[in-house]
């Protein structure tokens, strides 16, 4: 693609969590597209564009650990919340120790991620070159609107653009031949009433390609 | 992934007849049934049966496959098909506190029952609603004396004249695969994220998980969203991650079947640990049991299940560190792929603590890993191995008898997380983890103990270090005088001045190791200095002894040596790692010592270190012949400590084992009254000598060797192979 972009990431820890083991979380074993497409989005993003993601390289070999966090346990019900604005009083705080869980995680450690992706214009001037350009300044730079994180705010991530002719980083040697990773959270399709779709997951030698949201092997 | 692989399972078993039968299928479910309604063929009471079978303390119910799911929770009333608890059932409840309640539940389940006789043609559910009709919960209450010892768990039905109970009648199993495919008309359908099927979606998956140690006794949710903060886009429940019913049935009950069966499972620390592969492989097998927390008694009065657990154990970590098998095992080993998922308890839900997923072969050889990563001299080979418990339990405090030696430890002190974190490592191939290196130098600075179990662990986390750092140079085993630590030299130079200070002055309360080891693993310049002055103008001298010349030379020599290793260069500080090198040099140099006997000295052709040169050249002679064999494997004898025969090999016909025994000092007669009690142990066991035709558990073969006549290589060939009929 030629105004695609080639993106490397890095990071300690990393946790793309699987829907289905949320609330005690465990990680897919790769950067999801959504994920990838999130860090994109925190370098440049306008309404006019949408990011989608082509492929996506894993770097270093897939290590896991685990931790156990404290955290909350229920959200502020909205409905407080109207009320307590249509009456001028109300509690809307939360006490931590009321609501107290301990939830463990399976993290992965130490990854390394080249992303590649290209956007969509969706409105406004049809100048590609304009948004890749100010894409590029600003991975160059090192700006982002907010940091972008692997799969959960603390894990933040650090970046690097690839430039049009480097070459990009190779993978470990570990992740060499095909592997199966079963199926994987492609992204949340926001105009079918957020429905969470799936695609079957390839690995080769480190290297995923990523179908497009509206082709027949995403599903959901 | 996980889930993927344990739907997979559940289908590998399903396929495979042997075990077809060990899984409930859909609309089934396993339960505990305790007792039996007979029926005439006219619905009349014949008999109550008790359906108990044998257990260790106390009759155990028996597990029958049954319609529908487990009994909800709640206060509603909600009676099951054909099977439920007595109050249901008869309207009987021992010492019952609400008789009224109790005859609710009989007449709704009565008033469910009846209300399907119509559909279901079948003569045997006429006759149980006849039964229910005419049945009344007074009825019961004659009949109490019966019913008192076997209402524990639930009952079913059966009719007097047939063998089979009334839910595995042909009619009603149809009728109740006919209610299980009508589905719930509110369910919503989608794709499913295990299978990628669209079909309906589970709201909630069940069954409950059970077998997690320290989890909810009623079992626990692996896939749980009971809280409003797991909740996100707007779904709640099960469908915030869609799981297909069929795909969410089959994962729950491959999981409750793994976590059932205690060969495939194990605790390990506070995660419990299901395995299971991807085909039959003999690793799925012996795994658990060589891993477990659970140390199996070998003791001589230990029941006998422990002892061949113990045996299992025992040979399934020989055959690890000896690693041989045939081609075909091992194309096989290559392609199956091996699981093993650890899961700990967070009161009603389950997380996962990890997920391996390999290929048997590296799983072997990351067991392998272990093995010989642990691997340090001084070993008693008759431990079970250095497995995860003794590595975890000896970072508690030293519990030390009067003479000194270490009898065990405290169980306290013990962190519960660091279990999790070495089994990861060990499965995974990572690093430990350096709160196992922490733990042990702590140890050492408080109690002083320099354990075996303790500088193993040590060593096999410097080694898998270095390893994984690329160093191609290993961690030595036993001592290398050229080691290039300074670290590892000062712990050498330690443990000499201890010595010679115990043989300067003999045994003291306070020696040089307790009262500083500390400083002298931390800060060496600190110290070594004022030691090495003590001991060259307190000690040294005194070892100048009439009964043993030289001796003090000797002690100046090995000091020279290491001190010219250091040559002044004390290094300040030490940090971790160095303290680990530290602990290291000290244990080495302590196997050294003059006074340790050099126990298994030489080395075969194979690698194994035995402890006399005819034995190497017994073992040789099998190695070159192709033979497998196992050295000192440890052979149970009931009454008795372990015996050891020099020899093990094993057939596929256990009957057909041999053992080979060398005798080399049979001059000696304190030597061959050992003899006569190791042979009458032999035949105590149904092990006899070729010569008298051999036993029923096997042949034992010996070899005498005196200081006149040697041992004949050839002959000896010839016998074995001729013991072994392979006449090559």
């Amino acid at each position: 693609m030629s105004f695609g972009i080639k993106l490397h990431i890095w990071g300690d820890f990393a946790c793309f969590t699987r829907p289905e083991l949320k609330v005690e979380r465990a990680s897919y074993d790769v950067i999801t597209p959504s994920a990838a497409r999130g860090i994109i989005e925190a370098i440049y993003w306008k309404p006019e564009i949408r990011w989608v993601i082509d492929r996506l390289h894993v770097l270093r070999p897939i290590r896991f650990t685990s931790m156990r966090r404290n955290e909350v346990g229920g959200k502020i019900p909205a409905g407080a919340a109207a009320s307590a604005m249509k009456s001028g009083r109300g509690n809307l705080g939360m006490y931590i120790e009321e609501e107290r869980q301990q939830r463990a995680a399976l993290l992965l450690r130490d990854v390394a991620y080249v992303i590649e992706a290209h956007f969509e214009i969706k409105s406004g001037e049809p100048n590609e070159a304009k948004h890749l350009d100010q894409f590029n300044r600003r991975a160059r730079a090192g700006q982002c609107f907010t940091r972008p994180y692997l799969g959960c705010r603390e894990f933040a991530a650090h970046f690097e653009l690839i430039e049009k002719d480097a070459a990009p980083p190779v993978p470990d040697d570990s992740l060499k031949g095909e592997r199966d990773l079963g199926w994987m959270l492609h992204d949340i399709d926001f105009k079918a009433d957020r429905q969470a779709r799936f695609f079957k997951a390839t690995m080769k030698d480190g290297v995923i390609d990523v179908p497009s949201m509206g082709s027949p092997e995403v599903r959901g | 992934m996980i889930l993927q692989r344990l739907v997979e399972y559940y289908d590998r078993l399903t396929n495979d007849p042997s075990t077809a039968d060990a899984l409930p299928k859909p609309g089934y479910s396993l339960q505990k049934i305790s007792f039996c309604v007979v029926l005439e063929a006219d619905g009349s009471l014949q008999q109550f049966q008790p359906l108990l079978t044998e257990g260790a303390k106390k009759p155990l119910p028996r597990q029958l496959l049954v319609p529908g799911q487990s009994k909800s929770t709640g206060s509603g009333l909600n009676p099951c098909f054909l099977w439920d608890n007595s109050a249901y059932m008869l309207g009987f409840k021992l010492e019952d506190p609400k008789p009224e309640r109790t005859r609710e539940s009989f007449e709704e389940f009565c008033k469910q029952h009846l209300a399907r006789e119509q559909e279901i043609n079948s003569p045997a559910y006429a006759a149980v609603c006849n039964f229910l009709r005419s049945w009344s919960p007074e009825k019961a209450a004659e009949h109490a004396e019966d019913l008192k010892n076997i209402v524990g768990h639930f009952g079913v039905f059966r009719l007097a004249a047939e063998q089979r109970f009334v839910h595995d009648d042909p009619a009603v199993l149809a009728y109740w695969a006919g209610q299980e495919s009508e589905v719930d008309a509110g369910v919503i359908r989608g794709m499913c994220l295990v299978t990628g099927d669209e079909g309906p979606i589970a709201r909630i998956h069940k069954p409950k998980i059970k077998g997690v140690r320290d989890a909810q006794s009623a079992g626990a949710l692996l896939v749980s969203f009971n809280d409003t903060a797991y909740e996100s886009f707007g779904k709640e429940q099960s469908y915030i991650a869609p799981v297909g019913v069929g795909a969410a049935f089959k994962y729950t009950n491959a999981l409750n079947y793994l976590l059932a069966r205690s060969d495939r499972r194990a605790t390990l620390g506070d995660a419990t640990v299901a395995f299971w592969a991807s085909e039959y492989t003999p690793l799925e097998e012996g795994i658990a049991a060589a891993v477990s927390d659970i140390i199996f008694d070998d003791a001589p009065d230990a029941p006998t299940e422990d002892r061949a657990k113990a045996q299992q154990v025992r040979l399934f970590f020989s055959q690890l560190r000896e690693g041989h098998a045939s081609v075909d095992a091992i194309q096989a080993d290559s392609r199956t792929r091996f699981y093993a998922l650890g899961l700990s308890p967070n009161a009603s839900r389950i997380s996962v603590r990890f997920w391996v997923d390999c290929s048997v072969a590296e799983m072997k050889q990351r067991l392998a890993e272990h093995v010989q990563d642990m691997e340090l001299i001084g070993q008693r080979e008759d431990t079970q191995l250095l497995w995860l418990k003794r590595i975890v339990d000896a970072t508690g405090r030293a519990l030390v008898d009067s003479k000194g030696r270490v009898k065990g430890y405290d169980a306290d002190a013990v962190s519960p997380l660091l279990s999790g974190a070495i089994a990861r490592a060990i499965f995974t191939g990572g690093p430990y983890p350096a709160a196992l290196l922490g733990a042990m130098v702590n140890r050492f600075r408080a109690d002083g103990v320099i354990s075996h179990v303790r500088v193993a662990a040590v060593k096999a986390f410097l080694a898998r270090k270095s390893r994984l750092q690329g160093n191609l140079k290993e961690v030595p085993v036993a001592l290398d005088p050229q080691h290039p630590s300074p670290a590892y030299h000062c712990g050498r130079l330690l443990c000499l001045l201890d010595y010679i200070q115990g043989q300067a002055i003999g045994n003291v309360n306070a020696g040089l190791v307790k009262k500083f080891y500390g400083i002298a693993s931390a800060q060496p310049t600190a110290i070594f200095g004022r030691l090495i002055a003590l001991t060259s103008k307190g000690h040294l001298h005194k070892l100048d002894r009439d009964d043993r010349p030289g001796f003090q030379q000797f002690c100046e020599r090995q000091l020279q040596q290491v001190l010219g290793q250091i040559d002044h260069q004390f290094p300040k500080n030490l940090d971790l790692v160095q303290q680990g090198e530290f602990a290291l040099g000290f244990y080495h140099q302590k196997n050294e010592l003059p006074d340790t006997p050099p126990r298994y000295a030489i080395t075969t052709q194979r690698g194994d270190k035995v402890r006399s040169k005819s034995e190497a050249s017994i073992a040789d002679m099998l190695y070159s012949e192709g033979i497998d064999y196992h050295y000192e494997l440890p052979l149970s004898v009931p009454g008795r400590r372990p015996m050891k025969p020099d020899f093990t090999i094993l057939n596929e016909v256990q009957n057909e084992t041999l053992y080979i025994e060398h005798l080399g000092l049979s001059d000696n007669p304190k030597y061959m009254e050992m003899w006569e009690k190791k042979l009458q142990s032999y035949r105590l066991l149904n092990i006899l000598p070729i010569a008298e035709g051999g036993g029923t558990a096997g042949k034992l073969l010996y070899f005498v060797e005196s200081r006149t006549s040697g041992i004949d290589t050839g002959n000896m060939k010839q016998q074995i192979m001729a013991a072994l009929n392979r006449g090559k």
